[in-house]
């Protein structure tokens, strides 16, 4: 590390938010390459650059918007932001990543990224204020009975994800899709929580520093959140490094993991994060049990499960001591004046969390039916097309449209890839299908060349 | 007044009580239920290795090696009848939260079984299609 | 909550102006976290621009640019008083408002060129490249440093019965060695109250094996989750046994430049994360030396204090730094060499060569500091023979009780003379601050850090360059 002069950016706080993501996402580590899967290079993540001026970055999202492109690429560069402030190294060791480590780092991209940051985050999380309000007289004793209405509710509720998965025709595909948005988390586990560890708050710090203890799996690497999630992907045949399925982020998810990240780069934000994060960990232990029951059925013992087992019963545990050491404890000591931060930490992490499922369904049932959404295309009105070109050697990347969308491909053959794990669906000339609102997709050239028109859905028909 | 804790042992391995964490452990074959604690600073006892000579722990946070002997007399009153087993836990008050739980379980890997560590899994083996 | 905007002059002297960071009526600091005083009026307005060299490495622009930098880090952190938040609630809005955090971001990286890129120049890294040079160089360095490993080769060895030397003998030997001692445990606060936080920002992301064992040490650091166990909880309870105070940062005014430099490099170091080969190594030098380093400080406090003292936090350190010392030496400092290669040995071996030079100027500062307020009646005696040899460029000021408080370095020798009424010298923490009268005039030799009070109801002062250098 050599310490470079740099001059205050005073041109890229004056350029617009859209412009500033732009020459961020245009960086050569976010271009992506011809594969679907990321290669073992943590700094390299796929953001589409060329599809980035599509989105009205002036128009923030509103909390109906979690579904679209304009979500999907805003949460995708922020994901990155906040990641480049947590430490990846490649397993296979640096060596042959060196200059890719430094530019990740480097001073260019990280004046971007504070430049950037701030005004994404408003982008992406502004409508929280708008979509969550506390009022009254909020005490305590108002503080537990809310969070155990919440967490009561959650336990006896039903889990569209997972849902979905047992109604699918191909559950193992969409179990695997499921796991590829728990990726997204379980590989850096813990790292949003990481950043509030550091500090000096008293008895509440070592509360939420036990939690830690064990995400990090008592320090034995074998035991780390980490590496068992990543024993559950190898028993799925699945890649195990960080981001393998970054093409397959869905927005939801995206947003979900961003979210607690939000809350901790701004400490202004901390009892927020308290609510939050007390919050999921209540929720984690039924939702575990849940998919514990959903995985068996479809995989008998052919998938490792230690890592949900581990957090249906710890959680189950820690929940309990976290809304007295961590929730309660900090309200009794800060008083009645941060209560109602705790609660809507609570309220907005329930409601982002519902974002992560909605998604996950919507995509698993889509990607579970591409034949019918084929038959769909042709009974759909749509306005005028605009052409797309891919080539076989050129960069593959995936997106949504904020509308839902006609694909007819036009020229040569490709695939439709719409999971990480299922076969993907050829088209050749000719071929439409109806991709709904939101939906994660990629087109893979299997000529040399091909052409595809994207019509806009006028009027849909009730799918 | 001791509380009383039923495990079914083919399905779980250790109880949290509190902050405190037991495991079953097994230095002859019979499970034992102990605490889960290194005398040195607390560490993970059920996360230790055995030494070569099986007599002893090597505790995963900081080395310290610690008497199975030692380890044993830890152990709480359990009555083991089959694959049940019904714990005794003295002292603990009623509104002391208590979990029954499956954890990985490494101090009752025989010594000789040490394994290499987690090679990662390289892509190219894990379903990596393009 | 009132943000300071739009202040002529750039976003240094705008971040400056932050109520929270200009200097209050308290010579202590308490109950409030976010409340850190940067210097008096015209902070802002110093020039940043040129890094500093070793030689300026004491000077009044490190002193301030220390004091930012540390700001500009801990509101990374999460700071909140122990009695409740409702007595600062502005004070934790303002601290941590994203108008001061950008301008945080906007300053901060210019003031970390000014601050450390004299260690670029400084710091000669010697040729290792193989795991087993560096073994060899690793064992050596702390061979050299005092601290050989045991005859286990791979843990420090700790002699507690070791007669105390260096700094901590000199601590014992000054008149006010209670004070000396005090300033010492002072200095440890700087980073003990908020302790292992900048490690904590390696614990995010994903690296493998040597993760989990940076992690370990962080366990240990938070006392395993258990408030009475972490090792800011015990440190709190050494500083109150000697009576001292243990709000975070109670005892702003009186860290030392070299202190501020010393632990913003640690946070500096995990906060831009190309610097995380270096930290790894830097934090291994570190906490091999802190075996023995630790039981040498509980030995000078017994000296000092005698049993009143609490010295279990250097007890802790004395005993966990040997498994630390082991642990940093073989899976972090070996361990990212092995994970990743020969090509970031330079980089851990930098670390290692930083954090020597960091320590032995830290040492030195600390050393003159002690060695200067511990004979303030000496330095009156000569302020008074050398007022003739000073420069005709007299700095006049009024002081009333009340008046906002701030302690700073001069980069020149100067006398400050009493022309009319009372002040009091603070040179370091005490009870019993220097007093000089009407007439009297204190040398205070280039670097050493002070602040005036009045205690007249007004005391006038002239602070005058002296000719030429001392020594």
């Amino acid at each position: 590390m050599t310490i470079q002069h740099v001059s205050v950016p005073v041109g890229a706080v004056t350029e617009t938010l859209s412009e500033r993501a732009l020459t961020f996402a245009r960086n050569p580590l976010f271009g992506g390459d011809r594969h679907v899967l990321h290669g073992p290079n943590p700094y390299r993540r796929m953001l589409a650059p060329e599809t980035l001026p599509e989105i009205d970055f002036a128009r923030a999202l509103t909390a109906r918007d979690w579904a679209t492109y304009r979500s999907l690429g805003a949460h995708r560069l922020l994901g990155t932001f906040y990641e480049a402030e947590t430490v990846l190294l490649p397993e296979q060791g640096l060596t042959e990543l060196r200059g890719d480590f430094d530019e990740f780092y480097g001073t260019g991209l990280r004046h971007l990224r504070e430049a950037t940051i701030s005004d994404l985050e408003r982008f992406a999380f502004g409508c929280l204020a708008d979509e969550v309000d506390v009022s009254g007289n909020c005490t305590v004793d108002v503080l537990d009975a809310y969070f155990q209405h919440v967490t009561d509710e959650s336990e006896q509720g039903e889990s569209p994800a997972l849902n979905a998965i047992a109604a699918a025709r191909r559950p193992e595909v969409a179990a695997d899709t499921y796991l590829v948005q728990l990726a997204l988390d379980g590989l850096t586990e813990a790292s949003a929580m990481s950043r509030n560890l550091a500090g000096a708050y008293g008895p509440e710090q070592s509360a939420l520093f036990k939690i830690f203890i064990d995400e990090f799996g008592y320090g034995v690497h074998d035991t780390k959140h980490t590496t068992i999630f990543a024993k559950m992907l190898r028993s799925r045949a699945m890649a195990t490094h960080v981001h393998a399925y970054w093409n397959f982020y869905l927005s939801g998810p995206l947003a979900t993991n961003n979210f607690y990240y939000y809350l901790s780069r701004d400490h202004a934000k901390f009892f927020r994060y308290a609510g939050a994060v007390t919050y999921a960990e209540a929720v984690f232990a039924p939702a575990f049990v849940k998919m514990i029951k959903v995985y068996r059925e479809i995989f008998g013992d052919d998938v490792d499960l230690h890592y949900c087992d581990e957090h249906a019963h710890i959680d189950e545990h820690h929940g309990r001591i976290t809304r007295e050491q961590v929730l309660l404890a900090l309200a009794e000591k800060h008083g009645p004046g941060v209560v109602p931060e705790l609660m809507r930490g609570i309220a907005e992490a329930r409601l982002v969390g519902g974002w992560f499922e909605e998604d996950t369904a919507a995509q698993i049932r889509w990607a579970d039916d591409i034949p019918r959404h084929r038959e769909l295309a042709a009974a759909t009105r749509t306005g005028e097309p605009r052409s797309v070109r891919a080539s076989v050697d050129g960069p593959f990347g995936t997106r949504s449209h904020d509308g839902a969308v006609v694909l007819a491909l036009d020229a040569g053959e490709a695939d439709l890839v719409t999971s990480a794990t299922g076969e993907p669906e050829r088209l050749v000339r000719g071929d439409a299908v109806l991709i709904p609102a939101g939906r994660v997709y990629g087109i893979k050239a299997v000529s040399p060349e091909c052409r595809y028109l994207l019509h806009p859905v006028v009027d849909e028909p009730t799918t | 007044m001791s509380r009383v804790v039923v495990m079914d042992l083919r399905r779980h391995n250790t109880v949290l009580v509190g902050h405190h964490r037991y495991f079953v452990f097994e230095p002859d074959g019979r499970p034992l239920l102990v605490r889960d604690w290194c005398p040195h600073r607390g560490g993970p006892l059920s996360l230790s290795r055995q030494t070569p000579d099986g007599r002893r722990l090597v505790c995963p946070w900081h080395g310290t090696k610690v008497g199975t002997a030692a380890v044993k007399r830890t152990s709480v009153p359990m009555v083991r009848s089959g694959d049940e087993a019904v714990v005794m836990l003295p002292d603990v008050d009623a509104d002391t939260p208590i979990t029954v739980i499956h954890k990985r379980i490494l101090a009752n890997l025989p010594p000789e079984a040490e394994q290499a560590k987690t090679v990662p899994c390289p892509p190219a083996a894990a379903g990596v299609h393009e | 909550m009132t943000i300071t905007t739009g202040v002529d002059g750039g976003p240094i002297e705008a971040y400056c102006a932050q109520r929270v960071f200009r200097p209050g009526p308290e010579v202590y600091i308490t109950g409030n976290p976010y409340r850190r005083p940067v210097g008096s009026t015209g902070v802002g307005d110093l020039d940043f621009s040129t890094p500093a060299t070793e030689a300026e490495f004491l000077g009044y622009r490190q002193l301030v640019a220390g004091r930012i930098l540390c700001n500009a880090y801990e509101s990374d952190m999460i700071l909140l008083p122990p009695a409740g938040l409702a007595t600062a609630k502005e004070d934790f809005d303002l601290f941590y408002s994203d108008e001061v955090r950008g301008l945080r971001d906007t300053i901060r990286p210019g003031l970390e060129r000014y601050a450390f890129s004299f260690l670029d120049d400084a710091v000669t890294v010697p040729p290792v490249r193989t795991l087993e040079e560096l073994q060899a160089y690793f064992l050596g360095e702390v061979g050299g440093a005092g601290a050989p490993a045991d005859h286990t080769g791979n843990n420090p060895a700790v002699d507690t019965g070791a007669p105390v030397s260096g700094t901590m003998r000199a601590i014992t030997e000054c008149r006010h060695a209670e004070e000396a001692a005090g300033m010492h445990l002072i200095q440890l606060a700087l980073d003990a109250l908020t302790e292992a936080s900048a490690m904590a920002r390696n614990l995010g992301g994903s690296y493998g094996v040597e993760q989990s064992e940076l992690f370990k040490i962080f366990n240990d650091e938070f006392g395993y989750g258990l408030y009475p166990a972490k090792h800011s909880t015990i440190f709190k309870g050494m500083l109150a046994s000697v009576g001292l105070r243990t709000d975070l940062h109670a005892y702003w005014n009186f860290y030392l430049t070299s202190s501020l430099v010393g632990v913003n490099y640690f946070n500096w170091l995990t906060e831009d994360h190309r610097g995380v080969f270096r930290y790894m190594a830097a934090v291994t030098y570190l906490e091999w030396l802190f075996a023995q380093g630790f039981a040498d400080t509980g030995a000078m406090l017994r000296t000092v204090f005698g049993d009143r003292v609490d010295t279990k936090y250097c007890d802790e350190h004395a005993h966990i730094d040997i498994h630390h010392g082991r642990m940093t030496y073989e899976n972090l400092l070996l361990g990212f060499a092995r994970a990743h290669g020969e090509l970031v040995i330079p980089e851990l071996v930098r670390g290692i060569e930083d954090t020597k030079l960091l320590l032995r100027l830290g040492d030195e500062d600390f050393r003159a500091q002690i060695r200067w307020a511990d004979t303030l009646e000496e330095h009156t005696r000569l302020g008074a023979s050398l007022a003739t040899s000073t420069r005709d460029d007299e700095e006049v000021r009024r002081l009333r009780p009340g008046d906002p408080f701030t302690t700073r370095v001069h980069d020149a020798d100067r006398v400050i003379e009493v022309t009319d009424g009372e002040v009091d010298v603070h040179a370091w923490a005490t009870d019993r601050p220097h007093r000089l009268g009407r007439g009297d005039a204190l040398l205070v030799p280039r670097a050493r850090l002070h602040g005036l009070t009045a205690v007249s109801a007004t005391a006038d002062v002239a602070v005058r360059t002296l000719e030429g250098n001392l020594t």
